[in-house]
Parts: structure tokens; sequence; C-alpha cells
């Protein structure tokens, strides 16, 4: 096992540097399941309540103003679902999702099986959403070890993200020119011992050992892809549609223009409106809180109330179950990509590969199935050498191991490749070397995530029957260091 | 038609004037938008593009209900025009982190 702790440590200082840029998620990329229900929803509503307090009392308006705003956000026209939960929900919990963010085993953030220094024998269908970058040390599909460095990523979120786009803002902005262009992703692989100071990552044009272009074809992740209209209006429908019905009817006991206005709780608001208006800003949060969660909730109800409180409960959970089912049920879609690349060799015509990815998650998610059916041409046409230099199939099944919330999810993978090499390589100085015949690998790799930190460490033992230049058979050990921006963005700018 | 005290959702009406409630802007919620007139099932579930058109023969409340489709970064803004004119301003709304549907109604006030 080749473990090259100084070059390991020189990369790990340049990802240091590319972790204060932003990014956004990927394009189609599965949206996360959240464990939330009405809990949930209950925490975010009180977060975003005590967040637009604050704004506004930070706001640079006259303190009649200011109060008169915070009692306008404190309406029921705008709250009443949040004074049902607060009434009905008895405990909140915290979340923590970047972890189910890291579990995703669809990604394809190193570089592909043929750069230099690969863990991956097979390519993955999703890209992270901005940049990715992945450092892996070792040798796969070559005899030449080396370190290559990957950066992955999306022009379109890189644009939105550098304009200080929310994290979702810029997968989500639909003018038709940007959804195409989203479909579009790029990689760049450096190879550090390549150029004027081998083992040094500098970046130019002599380490750039390989490019590539990728585009969605098909992206059943997405979910807005049409195929799933008919189920989001189902959802909508009789999961939204009940709970906006009951919300609009609680909404009158708070109301005291309203005939069923109930005084205590028309009390109530206007004692809490008071309240919160004259909160300091330090002491918003614990006022609301005092007020939802203690004052609200020592205020007698009426059995008609009490009703329509237990329904809004019931219909939140509902509603929320339903999305996350739902939204699992799209994560599980189907992804077909075409992928371009261009391998640069030193001294010899570059090899451009031609790659069709499919990914698929049957059995309900619990395992990641990946295809790749590619070949690879010359550049450009020599004497006596045929343009076509190989093609090859592979294939790769994924599947978490242990639990998520605990330890992050260790991935293990099982893959399998073939590779039919029909012309002999060109070598550096134009030495052509006998390569042709037969390849096949199989492969195990242990993916073990950093918990919360977008780093993971593959694992991967490799038995080759031959590599591209040694005809002899090889059992290799790498181990790699993969980071993906995403992962910190989300917490950084949600 | 007016707002009162700087409330967009809180409008002042002419009796039997007709309204009409449309997203004029929305990033990252779904095609369909819940509306419930007063409570009942009815308009239901709109395209987020259709305008939803009614009379104010009464106080009227219109309850909507936002889908977003992801878990933050959405964001609407919502628009009501009454046919005796006047000018509210739209009420928009930026979806909270973790935040899956937002909910407002609407109260249309007769003299």
């Amino acid at each position: 096992m080749k473990t090259k702790v100084g070059r390991l440590l020189l990369v790990l200082s340049v990802a240091t540097c590319l972790s204060t840029h932003g990014l956004a998620r990927q394009p189609g990329r599965p949206v996360a399941r959240q464990e939330s229900g009405a809990e949930g929803q209950l925490k975010a509503k009180v977060d975003d309540l005590v967040k637009k307090l604050i704004d506004i009392k930070n706001g640079s308006v006259t303190i009649a103003e200011k109060e008169n705003q915070a009692k306008i956000l404190l309406k029921p026209n705008r709250q009443t679902i949040l004074f049902a939960l607060a009434l009905a929900v008895k405990s909140l919990r915290s979340q923590d999702t970047s972890a189910l963010d890291e579990a995703r085993v669809d990604k394809q953030v190193g570089g592909g099986a043929s750069s230099s220094g690969s863990t991956s024998l097979v390519t993955k269908g999703s890209v992270p959403a901005i940049l990715g970058f992945a450092v892996e040390n070792g040798a796969l599909m070559k005899s030449v070890s080396g370190t290559t460095i990957t950066f992955r990523g999306n022009p379109v979120g890189i644009i939105k993200a550098l304009g200080n786009q929310g994290f979702i803002k810029s997968y989500n902005d639909d003018t038709g020119l940007t959804r195409v262009l989203r479909r579009l992703s790029f990689a760049a692989s450096f190879d550090t011992s390549r150029g004027m100071e081998p083992g040094t990552f500098l970046g130019d044009q002599q380490q750039l050992s390989a490019y590539s272009f990728r585009f969605d074809i098909l992206n059943k992740r997405d979910p807005r892809h049409r195929s799933y209209a008919d189920k989001w209006f189902k959802f909508v429908a009789e999961k939204g549609q009940p709970l906006n019905m009951v919300a609009t009817q609680l909404s009158n006991y708070f109301d005291s223009s309203d005939p069923k206005a109930d005084p205590n709780l028309v009390a109530w608001l206007k004692s809490a409106q008071d309240a919160i208006a004259a909160a300091a800003v330090g002491d918003v949060e614990s006022t609301v809180k005092d007020q939802l969660f203690v004052k609200l909730s020592s205020v007698p109800l009426s059995k008609e109330v009490q009703s329509l409180v237990r329904s809004i409960q019931e219909d939140v959970n509902d509603y929320e179950q339903s999305r996350a089912n739902f939204l699992e049920l799209i994560a599980n879609g189907t992804i077909l990509t075409f992928e371009f690349t261009n391998m640069r060799q030193i001294d010899a015509p570059d090899l451009l590969n031609f790659k069709a990815i499919i990914e698929a998650s049957p059995w309900s998610g619990k395992a990641s199935l990946t295809g790749n059916a590619s070949f690879t041409i010359l550049s450009r046409t020599l004497t006596g050498v045929d343009r076509v230099h190989d093609f090859d199939f592979s294939g790769q099944v994924d599947a978490p191991l242990g639990s998520v919330q605990k330890i992050g999810a260790i991935v293990l993978s099982l893959s399998g490749k073939y590779q039919k090499i029909v012309e002999n390589t060109i070598m550096p100085g134009g030495m052509m070397a006998d390569t042709k015949g037969n390849i096949r690998i199989v492969q195990a790799k242990l993916t073990v995530p950093v918990k919360g930190s977008g780093v993971k460490i593959p694992i991967s033992f490799t038995y080759a029957n031959r590599t591209e230049l040694i005809k002899e058979k090889e059992v290799r050990g790498n181990i790699g260091f993969t980071f993906d921006l995403d992962t910190i963005f989300s917490k950084l700018h949600p | 038609m007016r707002m009162i005290e700087g409330d967009p959702l809180d409008i002042q009406c002419d009796l039997d004037e007709d309204i009409t409630v449309v997203v004029t802007k929305s990033i990252g919620i779904h095609e369909f938008v819940n509306y419930s007139l007063d409570g009942s099932s009815s308009p239901g579930p709109v395209s987020k593009d259709t305008p939803v058109k009614f009379k104010v023969n009464k106080r009227r409340k219109l309850g909507v209900l936002i889908n977003y489709a992801d878990s933050s970064g959405g964001s609407f803004e919502i628009k009501a025009t009454g046919s005796g004119g006047g000018d509210v301003p739209p009420f928009a709304d930026d979806q909270a982190s973790g935040e899956h549907f937002d909910q407002f109604i609407y109260t249309f006030n007769i003299p």
C-alpha cells in the first residue's frame, strides 16, 4: 500500500483553501431525507420567526415601525400552523441532516478509473454541484503509480455560488438555458508526478493529465422530472389541501374580528405581540419560546380548538411522512450520463474516451448499481496504428453499512471490469508497448467518511490479471482521500 | 382595494368586488399551490401560474399553502388585485431552512 504522507499533507492544505468557497448542491441530486415530522417543522418555523424578528429589530426604521412590523409578523394570518404545532408538540429534537448528505453513494468526486492513482474502478453517475476535490494515491489501471488531484464541478453552480446565491437557489433557478447548462459538468485532473517539480501540486498545463465533460441524458433524481408530475399533484391534493383547510379554519379563533374568535386566544395573541415587539434583540428567542411553549400552552382551549390543533398536528405528520417517502423514491431514480474525457499523454497522441454511465438504486435504495460502457481512440491517426485503442465494460454495486446518524455511512463497493485493448500503447517518446489483450479486474472498496467534514477515505483492494503495461497479474491496495465541498457549504450557507 | 395597517394579507375591499390572486414569482416551489376559501376544499390545488378568482360578497379568508420542493432556498411572491382598482403590494417570503411548506391567509374585509 502506497501512502505518500508528504504529498497528502500538501494537498490537505489546498483543500483547506478551497473550503472557503461556497458551493451548491448538484443538479438533480437526490434530496436528503429529513427526519422531521411536526417537530421538525415547528423547529424550522420557530427559528424562522426568531430570525425575522431579529432582522426587524436590527433594521433602520423607527422603533414604532419596528414594533408594528413585529406585530404583523405575529398575526395568525401568518402563524396559525406555528401556533397549532406549539400547542400540540411537546418537545423539539435536533436534526443532523448533513450526515445524510455524506451518506450518498452516487457521487463521483475523485478521478475516473483511468486516472493515475484513482481508487475508482467504475465511474459514478452524479457529481458534486459546484466543486469536488479528490486526492487519491496509488494506482489502478496503470502500472505507474502517481498522485492525481481531481476538480469536478458544475459551471452553473459555481457561477451562482460565487454570486452568493443560497445553497439550493442555484439549483432551482428555472430558466430554460440554466436548466440545460446545469446538466453539464466538468472535471480536470492534475498528476503531480508531472512537470517541473514532481510531487508538488502546481495546477499548471504540464500537470493537467485529463479533462472531461459530462451531460445528463436522463436524471430521474431531479424532483421536477416530468415523470413525477402526477405524483406531485396527488401529494399536494391529498396532503397539502387538508392542512391548508384546517389551518384556515383555526385562524378564525385567533381573529378578534371573526365570529368564532376565542377570547382566551385573542387575549394571548395581544399579550404575545406586545411582549415580543417590546423585547430587546438579545431576548427575542427566549421571549418567543416563552410565549409559545409556556404562555400559549397554559391557555384553556375549547373542544373545537383542541380538535383543530390535533388535526393540524396529524396533517403535518402525514404531510412530512408522505413527502419523505416520495423524495426517497426520487432519490432512487435512474441516471444516464454521457462523458467525454481527454487523457493527455506525454509525447504521444492524447486518448479520447467516450463513456456511457448508468446508475440505479433497486431494492428500495438499499444498494446502488452502476454500469459503464466506453471506448477509447487516439486523438490523431498514426501510420500503422489502429486509431481505436480499447473498449471496456464495468459494473459496481455500493451498499451502505452501519448507522448513518452514529458514524456516518461506511460504504462497501464491489466492482468488476473487462477491458479489451485492441491496439498497442504508444509510450512517451513514441515507443510502442505490447499491450494488446484482455484485462480483467475485480475490486473491493471500503469508503470511510469522516463525519461532518465532507471528507471520505476510500480504501480498496484490487486483483487484476494484468495491467495495461505489464502482462502479469497484480494484487494492489490503494488508499485515497476525497473532499466534497457540498457538505461543508450546506452548513455554512443553508 | 387597499391593505390595512401595512399588512398586504389584510385587505379592505368593496362589496362584490372580484378578486384575483396569483403567484407572481417563485423559486423552488412545487407546480401546484393549495388554496382554501373560507376553510373549504375549494379552489383546491391550482397550478402556480393560474390565477384564482372569486367575489367578495362577505368577509372572506383565502388560505394559501406553498409546497417547497427542497429543504431550503425556496421563495415566492404572491399578489392580490381587485376589480375595483387600488394597489396592494405583493406578499413575499423566503423558505426557512428545513421548512417544507408555508401557509398564510388573506383576509378580504368589506365595509
